[in-house]
């Protein structure tokens, strides 16, 4: 869970930092699609990228 | 006004004409991100094989679906954030099942998070091939890369994402392109029904993906 939260976080701060507010990070951050990227060993930039794709 | 940040919706989705996403694809093609240097097909190629083109409305994003339910050319060359996502959304309901793209991290989250699943795969090697991605590639010190094929979900209904694990390790790799992607449309159309899923490949498909619950039952 540790993990998880933290994984989240930083993936939020990015997007963040990319601009997006809050409620669009809500609307299209799904905590599933964190699961699979901690899962399958993808970084929390390459998760980023594939949203803002 | 200032810079508001774009994310896109479906409602943003056009369809257009071959020559359209051709014409537009290519002229913002210098404006795509390395990962996803996508080459443009011959405009003849979208014209012969291709049913439906998707843009955003300003087309700076893009992509194509193949009669046979192949998608080609994602893009993204614009603003808009998220048009991937939307874009292939769109195109899995429009009968979209299958691609292929370079084995790049950022394009397998991508895909995988979409719903798609990699079953095979072919070594390219770089130094025949002669394309500005291709160079991004060999800056990086590549000599070859693999190129992945995958397909939707046949599986996903049964599991949860969450709990999806892929083990690369297990894809089979070809000689080949057409090879590995003959074995993938195999597969594809094998698991139209999983009921209809050859034991063979039932469990070649098990080899790849382990469910994580099943992992950690396994290490006890």
């Amino acid at each position: 869970m540790e993990e998880f939260t933290k994984f989240k976080n930083k993936v939020i701060d990015l997007l963040k930092q990319k601009g997006l507010d809050e409620i669009t990070i809500e609307e299209i951050l799904k905590d599933e699609d964190i699961y699979l990227a901690i899962n399958n060993h993808i970084s929390e930039e390459s998760v980023v990228w594939a949203i803002l794709f | 006004m200032g810079n508001s940040i774009l994310v896109a919706k479906e409602s943003d989705i056009v369809e257009v004409d071959a020559l359209t996403f051709y014409t537009e694809f290519t002229s913002r093609r210098h404006l795509l991100q390395n990962a996803t240097r996508v080459i443009p097909r011959e405009l003849e190629h979208y014209q012969k094989n291709c049913k439906h083109f998707l843009m955003l409305r300003d087309h700076s994003a893009g992509l194509a679906i193949e009669q046979s339910g192949r998608i080609i050319s994602v893009f993204n060359a614009g603003e808009y954030h998220h048009a991937g996502t939307v874009l292939l959304t769109k195109a899995i309901n429009l009968g979209g099942n299958k691609l292929e793209c370079f084995d790049v991290e950022q394009l397998r989250y991508i895909y995988m998070s979409n719903g798609f699943i990699p079953v095979s795969r072919y070594l390219c090697d770089l130094s025949d091939k002669e394309d500005l991605y291709l160079d991004f590639l060999k800056k990086e010190g590549r000599k070859n890369i693999y190129i992945l094929f995958w397909i939707y979900r046949p599986m996903f209904n049964v599991y949860r994402k969450e709990d999806i694990v892929f083990r690369d390790v297990h894809i089979k790799t070809f000689e080949t392109e057409e090879e590995a992607e003959k074995f993938r449309d195999k597969i594809l159309k094998e698991c139209s029904s999983l009921d209809k899923l050859s034991q063979e490949l039932r469990d070649y498909l098990n080899t790849i993906i382990i469910i994580k619950q099943d992992k950690e039952k396994n290490k006890d």
